[in-house]
């Protein structure tokens, strides 16, 4: 069988999707039979981007024009590319203040008017660009990843989850944390998928996987609010994966350095 | 003892309990640790707790589990159907529209070719309902199904005690070593919610929504699309095929896994047509299927008005408000001329 | 001329480069360049809620998301007066140690082992030495079931919430744990042995002096203890560690007054353990047997980690029984009552010392976030390590010298993410 060739890159990020990879303990040794990790930099010495490649997972949000350009250099050499992860699909939980400039968020943390290697507002990495396909999550799970490869090996790409958190949540007959405690439970809004992990824990959704197919907002908004929690709270849980939570819409600029 | 009816004292219930769980597998309704209500195995020497309401999810998890694998691909063997050989279960506690709902489900995949899948676990499973105080969110012996809620023992609650009636050989199977706690009796059994399930007739139901078109805007605005209220009903049974390929290509796997007329996914087609793409339409839908019924079974309620979906869900949206409205509608548009 | 040559860091977390000063041919000179793009985690946090606080941090970094949680999750609760019930702060101390073991047997076995083997990553090390790999991968499997099971999941723990615990953990899973610790810390005896050897082929590095958490738990308390034996409290951190912006790197480098450059991570809390182990040293390491209480070198850092290693799975199965003994009740997560203060709290990470400082309206909303990063506290002595190093290496050729530079900063296990957040 003939071994796909993978890249793995990280742009700026947490490393956690590249980690919950190399965290399939169990299945490496097969995974490696199939695919040959040619750029993946995390976990190994080569550095230069040599030849096409099957499938580039890259994880991370875009932020630097270093970033950019490996994104830009991946995608050209890629059949298919990944947005590896909330921050890569969506920019993740660092894009929570893109309303504020830059250089001002910057000015607290480092003092001076530059941003420390020119960064700028974090960015999903469709909005440079063309995408083929998504594993959300923050981190993802490693089943959606292992589908993911063995769709790869197959020919083909996963289906992505269309249902809810909730209806996971509720396959797994679990009382419902927003229903009956009252708390902030975001799987109403939430993609399926992840056999809602964390409400069958008693911990409410954070929403990590990224809003689903249909969702709505003013209906949920109106029962959080109903629990008692303010417009405040709800956009600051809610904005950490979702963007639509966000006070201040804005549309994700593209940054081109030509 | 089939079809004869015995007396069991108050205080003979927990010894009967005690022998019946002694028979084997058994699951009973009980609040868990963490406040939930299901039905579980109970833990030593814990009774059924008989006055709780309603599970969380009715008996299809355990006749359809949510995602269950029917075949095996590898390439040595093809595909291979999964065998099941479940082991008897004893559900004890089981309220007259779960009962009801099984009966439903009996309809759908046993009829004809049996599903190869329901039918194992189908004749694992041993019965024995309990009769019931109905509570806001019920709507037995008025709006639900005609299926009749058949089971192998039933528990009528009387005051002082059950009136236990055997109703099938399993039932006497179970009944007999048994005998000690129980006293023969001729009593016709009390009224319950097992009688006069359903008031309405379906041929009552309008076909044609127009007249409350408002209503169902408004329950599709508040709709979160969820789908909970279809994850927990008793008879909703639409499913969806799923075939997982193993990492080195060499098996696959495929799963029957619960599908949901409240997504987008649900009515749409290749190429990307959907058949049912506004919520609205969807909710149309679900009223059909659930007070008309639809394919074979056309012309049978398919709600046995557990309550589960308006609990369940988190929105607090109830169809049967809508329902009520389109029946008055309807009677009201056949007298006026 | 001189000629700058940047070299990408592989085998680390994050971005990094190594800048190699080149005259007439020559390298003369390495820099250590943290290149990682900024998230700028401080001023996210400024005017959230605290409830935002734990869930955001774990986020800058994924190998360190546990102890990054459990800092702020200390630190929100101390804020505004708060203790979490014994069991709770078990289960913390568990998921802490189950990322030690995660991040001591990602760096040692799929990391580090390469530069030992001579191959250029676990993809080499799978057909070369498949063995050892798989003992890594048990070990680290085993560090990750500890956070399944005390946090659920690997990467960002969710069931450690502010008051406590989302669930308590069930008893056969603790018990199916506690087998695999059993069988791990088998798998881990062999550690120190495979990783004294190899880090000898580098010539004379500097020795630093160091500094580590002290306290009740071998990993966290509320006072650092210094080689020197100083003891500073974590609440006046400001006037012995100072954080500055460097040019050129997009992580603060920290100092330490006129005191020097002090070095944190596994070294240094054996050190400040006075745990110093010499019959395990390895030969020739001259200055660490002169003085093995004052200071500490690369040369020793995988060493110690290899040592912490099973330290870390002792600890773990030690807390499992624990647990098991005392019996698992189901608890509710305390509720907290904001009010206005100021916290700062240190716990040790993987790769060190990690401090968290806070500030907080009456309200309970953030208003002042400051988090300093074990790699961030080591970056000023990679960068000496680094020249020294080159120096030590004069008359070599630039593949040799990049290389032995690369390993060098590998043996910091520096975190890159962690340092700039
Ligand atoms: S998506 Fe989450 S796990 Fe992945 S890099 Fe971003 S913060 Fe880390
Ligand atoms: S707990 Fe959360 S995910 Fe589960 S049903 Fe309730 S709202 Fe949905
Ligand atoms: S339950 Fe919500 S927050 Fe938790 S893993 Fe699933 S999508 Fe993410």
């Amino acid at each position: 069988m003939k071994r796909e060739r993978v890249a793995i890159a990280g742009l700026t990020g947490c490393s956690g999707c590249q980690l919950t990879l190399l965290d399939c303990e169990d299945e490496l040794p097969l995974l490696l039979k199939n695919a040959d990790f040619d750029y993946f930099p995390m976990a190994s010495s080569g550095i230069a981007l040599k030849g096409e490649y099957d499938a580039a997972l890259v994880e991370g949000c875009l932020s630097t024009q270093e970033g950019l350009k490996l994104l830009r250099n991946l995608r050209e050499k890629s059949r298919l590319l990944v947005a590896f992860g909330a921050c890569a699909v969506s920019g993740g939980v660092t894009a929570i203040r893109n309303d504020v400039p830059r250089e001002e968020l910057s000015r607290i943390v480092y003092g001076g008017d530059a941003v420390p290697g020119g960064g700028f507002e974090p960015a999903p990495l469709a909005s440079a660009v063309k995408v083929d396909f998504d594993i959300t999550g923050c981190p993802p799970e490693k089943a959606d990843i292992l589908e993911f490869f063995a769709g790869l090996s197959a020919g083909v790409l996963p289906i992505p989850a269309r249902t809810f958190v909730c209806a996971d949540c509720r396959a797994r007959e679990n009382i419902c944390l927003l229903a009956e405690k009252g708390e902030l439970c975001l799987g109403v809004l939430t993609r399926g998928g992840c056999n809602a992990r964390c409400p069958s824990m008693n911990v409410p959704c954070e929403g990590c996987r990224g809003v689903a197919e249909e969702t709505n907002f003013a209906e949920a908004m109106a029962i959080f609010s109903a629990n008692g929690f303010s417009a405040d709270r709800i956009s600051e849980k809610g904005g950490r994966f979702f963007r639509e939570f966000l006070h201040e819409k804005k549309e994700y600029q593209k940054t081109d350095p030509d | 003892m089939k079809n004869r009816r015995f007396l069991l004292v108050g205080s003979d219930f927990e010894p009967f309990c005690m022998a019946l769980y002694g028979q084997g597998g058994i699951h009973i309704p009980k609040i868990c640790a963490d406040g939930g209500v299901r039905f579980a195995h109970p833990v030593e020497g814990e009774l059924p707790d008989l006055s709780l309401i309603r599970t969380i999810l009715p008996l299809k998890k355990y006749l359809f589990p949510p995602k269950d694998k029917v075949l095996s691909y590898s390439q040595d063997n093809g595909y291979q159907p999964v065998e099941y050989n479940s082991g008897k279960l004893l559900i004890f506690g089981v309220h007259p529209c779960d009962l009801a709902a099984i009966s439903y489900l009996d309809k759908i995949f046993l009829n004809g070719e049996p599903d190869a899948f329901y039918l194992p676990r189908r004749k694992s499973l041993a019965l024995i309902g309990v009769s019931c105080m109905p509570d806001k969110y019920c709507s037995c012996g008025d709006i639900a199904s005609p299926m009749p809620a058949d089971c192998d023992i039933f528990l009528y609650k009387i005051e002082t005690g059950y009136m236990v009636s055997c109703e099938s050989d399993e039932g006497s199977a179970i009944l007999s070593p048994l005998s000690p706690f129980l006293h023969e009796t001729d009593i016709l059994p009390p009224e319950s919610t097992r009688d006069n399930f359903s008031l309405n007739s379906v041929e009552k139901f309008p076909d044609d929504l127009s007249g409350v078109s408002s209503e169902l805007q408004e329950m599709a605005r508040s709709c979160l699309g969820c789908g909970a209220c279809s994850i927990c009903c008793p008879t909703c049974y639409c499913f969806d095929l799923l075939e997982l390929p193993s990492l080195n290509g060499e098996r696959a796997e495929r799963f029957r896994i619960w599908d949901n007329c409240l997504y987008q996914s649900h009515a749409e087609v290749a190429g990307g047509y959907n058949f049912r793409k506004a919520r609205t339409e969807r909710f149309d839908y679900r009223y059909r299927h659930k007070y008309l019924g639809f394919g074979q079974l056309q012309g049978i309620m398919s709600c046995v008005g557990c309550g589960r979906c308006i609990a369940n869900c988190p929105a607090g949206l109830d169809l049967r408000p809508l329902a009520c409205k389109a029946l008055k509608e309807s009677s009201h548009a056949a007298t006026s001329p | 001329m001189k000629k700058k040559s940047i070299r990408k860091l592989t085998r680390i977390e994050g971005d990094g480069q190594v800048e190699l000063i080149r005259e007439n041919g020559i390298v003369t000179d390495a820099r250590f360049v943290i290149s990682e793009g900024v998230r700028l985690f401080e001023a996210l946090l400024a005017g959230r809620s605290f409830h935002e606080v734990p869930d955001m941090v774990c986020r800058i970094c994924s190998i360190c998301s546990t102890v990054h949680k459990v800092a702020a999750l200390e630190a929100v609760e101390e804020a505004f007066g708060c203790m979490v019930s014994r069991q709770s702060a078990i289960l913390r101390e568990l998921a802490v140690n189950g990322g030690v073991i995660e991040s001591h047997a990602l760096h040692l076995y799929f990391l580090a082992l390469p530069d030992y083997l001579g191959v250029a990553g676990f993809q080499e090390m799978a057909t070369t030495a498949p063995e050892l790999l798989q003992r890594g991968a048990r070990i680290k499997k085993c560090g990750n079931l500890i956070q399944e099971i005390a946090g659920g999941r690997a990467v960002h723990p969710f069931n450690l919430v502010i008051g406590g615990t989302g669930s308590s953990p069930r008893k056969d899973s603790l018990l199916s744990l506690e087998d695999e610790l059993e069988s791990v810390i088998e798998d881990a005896t062999s550690a120190p042995e495979i990783f004294q050897a190899g880090n000898d082929r580098f010539p004379e590095l500097p020795v630093f002096p160091f500094f580590a958490v002290k306290g009740e738990s071998r990993l966290s308390g509320d006072t650092v203890g210094l080689s020197t034996g100083e003891l500073m409290t974590a609440a006046s951190f400001r006037s012995w560690l100072g954080e500055s912006a460097q040019e050129g790197s997009c992580a603060k480098v920290c100092n330490f007054g006129n005191s020097g450059i002090f070095v944190t991570g596994p070294s240094a809390r054996r050190g400040i353990e006075n745990m110093l182990d010499e019959t395990s040293s390895p030969r020739d390491l001259s200055d660490d047997r002169k003085s093995p209480r004052q200071t500490v070198s690369p040369y020793l850092f995988n060493l110690h980690r290899a040592i912490e290693l099973q330290q870390s799975l002792d600890r773990a199965l030690m807390l499992v029984r624990l647990l098991l003994e005392e019996g698992i009740h189901e608890e509710k997560a305390l509720r907290l009552a904001p009010r206005k203060s100021e916290v700062t709290k240190v716990i040790e990470a993987p790769r060190g010392t990690l401090l968290h400082h806070y500030e907080f309206d009456r309200d309970g909303v953030c208003i002042c976030a400051d988090i300093t990063t074990p790699t961030a506290m080591n970056q000023a002595a990679v960068g000496i390590s680094l020249r020294k190093l080159v120096q030590g290496m004069a008359g070599a050729g630039y593949g040799e010298i990049r290389s032995g530079c690369e390993r060098l900063v590998r043996c910091f296990d520096p975190c890159l993410s962690c340092a700039v957040h």
